[in-house]
């Protein structure tokens, strides 16, 4: 299974999946119901979900297809060489309280309704004061920069793009002293 | 902040039953795939 993070729903990230030749369920996670419910705050992540519903595996950030010790992983546990393993990538340790939490969540639903009404303005402002609070969240600020910069993201992803991106929202912020003394939390930097 | 750690899920929990749209308009129940090896790729 196969699932979207895509605040712009299911029409913008139809191409993807045909890209990758899915043949299994795709599913569109709008209103980043799983990002909430599971806390991660990067992409890719891989999740495997044995047959009474108990998560096995989880990766967090730089899950990859094509890495072979990803792959092996997943194999054992298809075919039940091993029942689950623990120590790949955990989610980041939340800083916010659930209160603040859900004050992000809220604002990229908040989000999200606006752009549905064609709202786009509106829905940026909202998710910007939501990344303002979680400067960690990659997940909104991927959010931000794909319906700001549609031409980064398709058809391809730019990645050297993003890099540069981030680093430069990254010392923009810091200059704005959004941040602590100890500056800015930046987002996880994980090899993929 | 413990409170908030235990709510999120880990390796052993079980997986959030939440239910999403499909990309050809439907939606799928995450419990309805009780049964089944699920990966998601995220």
């Amino acid at each position: 299974m196969a699932v979207a993070l895509e605040t712009q729903g299911a029409d913008a990230s139809t191409p993807w999946v045909q890209r990758a030749g899915a043949t299994y369920p795709a599913v569109v996670d709008q209103n980043n119901l799983l990002s909430s419910a599971l806390d991660f705050k990067a992409v890719p992540n891989g999740v495997f979900v044995g047959e009474d519903g108990t998560i096995r595996y989880a990766k967090y950030g730089g899950f990859s297809i094509e890495s072979p010790e990803d792959t092996e992983t997943i194999r054992k546990l298809i075919h039940g060489e091993i029942v689950q393993q623990t120590g790949a990538t955990d989610p980041a340790a939340y800083t916010l309280t659930s209160t603040e939490r859900e004050l992000v969540e809220t604002r990229v639903r908040l989000g999200s309704e606006l752009l549905s009404r064609g709202d786009k303005e509106g829905a940026l402002a909202e998710w910007r004061k939501a990344l303002d609070m979680d400067p960690e969240n990659l997940v909104i600020r991927k959010q931000i920069w794909a319906l700001r910069y549609p031409e980064r993201f398709h058809p391809a992803i730019d990645w050297e793009w993003q890099k540069q991106q981030l680093r430069q929202e990254c010392e923009e912020e810091i200059a704005k002293g959004v941040c602590g003394p100890d500056g800015c939390p930046l987002p996880p930097r994980r090899s993929s | 902040m413990s409170a908030d750690t235990t709510a999120i899920p880990r390796v052993g929990d079980p997986f959030p039953d939440v239910s999403l749209p499909t990309l050809e308009g439907g939606e799928l129940q995450v419990s309805s795939l009780r049964g089944k090896k699920v990966l998601l790729f995220m």
